[in-house]
């Protein structure tokens, strides 16, 4: 039969199968994927939860950073005296107007989650992930929009941010002091100046200090964990530049690294062209439109 | 849609069997759009992978505003997009093209289908790129003129007309071989 005899149902006939060792291949290389891709993202109870957690999700680095950055300012009103004082701090960073907070971790070159928060622009921007599995989340206040974008080259999805969460992202474009009940130390937590050269050298510049201390509750085993927080600052502006977190279960052992954010400051406009740039421009299509990207022609 | 939706969150809580389901639902069909998009069974196998990897890698925090199917064939079609974009695609000749499987079970029919899908997907190729991804998406994909509109942006009428013209074309081609 000649195919144009009729073309749609020969088309329709068309059937190509995969090969064996292909479906071997994807199946891996997909379980390994979907395996990454779960652990970056905790698992939540149900809708409701997931509702009531979009701020902590999406403030988590930002949390993590800034917790860390208000439980060092009170506790060096108490134990510190000199360098840094809390109320610099605390000033210092009230007054940042763009951030950009990495997450990485212990060993790893890039970091697994990013955001860029401005509150010049009034737009925060996420990603998680690396290489083609980025995942870019832009909550966009002005617009009124949450745009995710999970691939360079997949659907673009957009939903309106209802009023609530709106009023929320208002009040915290950048991660400010709410975010400081995410960070509960032990009263007794003590906090010193690191004098190491070596961890000095790790932000040339910076002023290096560090929190001690032990948890035992939560666990049905009673196990104790050891953790120490450090915190870089800078001398001059009294900004944070980077944290790290270090963990340990036993007391003769070395604490060890688990995660660390670097802190930068752009600008802007720097990040009006990253947001430009990722997700094409921030006047999107009505909500319930998913445009497909690439459509050029 | 309810059994996609089933599937889905298992997988978003980290169930293999579920993928695999997945994966073996679809397949086939996404192979066969990804073939008839680039006329290059290697090529496709390799779309394919990356659209499965990059599906399990998002699935924790997908939300889907449609059917499952179709945002794997829109994930599929980005994808050869992105293949046609970065490497400028050189179509292959049809003599150097890959066999093309066929579902049946007979032999010799297989044989006879494998040459028909050489020679559809040979003519496909010569479509330019919107009409050929209509007629794909519309045939292969099941997808209705109003889905295929949504997924590029563009009306209906416009749709109806690259897969209109795009028959013609494959017509005039098939009956010059």
């Amino acid at each position: 039969m000649n195919p144009a005899d009729n073309i749609e149902r020969s088309i329709a006939r068309l059937h190509v199968t995969t090969r064996a060792e292909t479906d071997k291949r994807i199946l891996a290389d997909s379980s390994a994927a979907l395996q990454t891709g779960l652990k970056q993202r905790p698992l939540r109870a149900g809708r409701d939860a997931e509702r009531m957690s979009w701020l902590i999700r999406i403030a988590a680095p930002a949390a993590v950073a800034a917790g860390i950055l208000l439980a060092c300012a009170l506790l060096f009103n108490a134990l510190f005296g000199k360098g840094t004082s809390p109320a610099e701090v605390r000033k210092a960073f009230a007054k940042v107007e763009n951030v950009c907070i990495a997450t990485c971790r212990a060993g790893a070159t890039e970091p697994f989650e990013q955001v860029w928060a401005s509150q010049t622009l009034k737009v925060k921007l996420f990603r998680s992930g690396s290489g083609n599995q980025a995942q870019f989340t832009l909550w966009d206040v002005p617009n009124k929009v949450k745009m995710m974008k999970f691939l360079t080259s997949e659907p673009l999805e957009t939903e309106p941010i209802t009023e609530q969460m709106l009023a929320e992202l208002s009040k915290s474009v950048i991660p400010s002091a709410g975010l400081l009940t995410l960070f509960d130390t032990p009263a007794d937590a003590q906090w010193s100046k690191v004098d190491d050269p070596q961890a000095a050298a790790t932000v040339p510049g910076a002023e290096v200090c560090e929190v001690t201390f032990f948890l035992t509750g939560g666990s049905p085993s009673g196990t104790v964990i050891y953790r120490r927080w450090r915190l870089f600052t800078d001398r001059r502006t009294h900004l944070p530049k980077r944290a790290e977190w270090y963990t340990k279960s036993e007391e003769q052992d070395d604490y060890r690294l688990e995660t660390f954010v670097i802190f930068s400051y752009p600008s802007a406009s720097e990040i009006d062209d990253l947001v430009t740039s990722t997700f094409g421009t921030r006047r999107p299509e009505p909500p319930e439109y998913i445009p497909t990207p690439g459509m050029d022609r | 849609m309810l059994e996609d939706k089933r599937l889905l969150g298992q997988l978003k809580r980290g169930d293999k069997e579920a993928l695999c389901q997945i994966y073996m639902e679809y397949k086939d069909n996404l192979l066969t759009i990804a073939t008839s998009l680039l006329h290059d069974p290697s090529a496709a196998e390799d779309v394919l992978h990356d659209v499965f990897v990059s599906f399990a890698a998002v699935v924790g925090s997908l939300r889907l505003r449609g059917s499952l199917r179709n945002y794997l064939v829109a994930s599929i079609v980005n994808r050869v997009r992105d293949v046609y974009r970065r490497k400028k695609h050189h179509l292959v000749e049809l003599d150097e093209a890959g066999p093309v499987a066929s579902g049946s079970e007979d032999p010799g029919q297989a044989a006879v289908v494998g040459e028909e899908a050489r020679r559809l997907t040979g003519a496909l190729a010569q479509l330019p790129s919107d009409q050929r991804e209509t007629i794909v998406l519309h045939l292969n994909a099941g997808m209705k003129f109003k889905e295929i509109a949504q997924m590029q942006g563009i009306p209906i009428s416009t749709v109806q007309g690259r897969y209109r013209y795009g028959l013609g074309k494959l017509r005039t081609i098939l009956k010059e071989r």
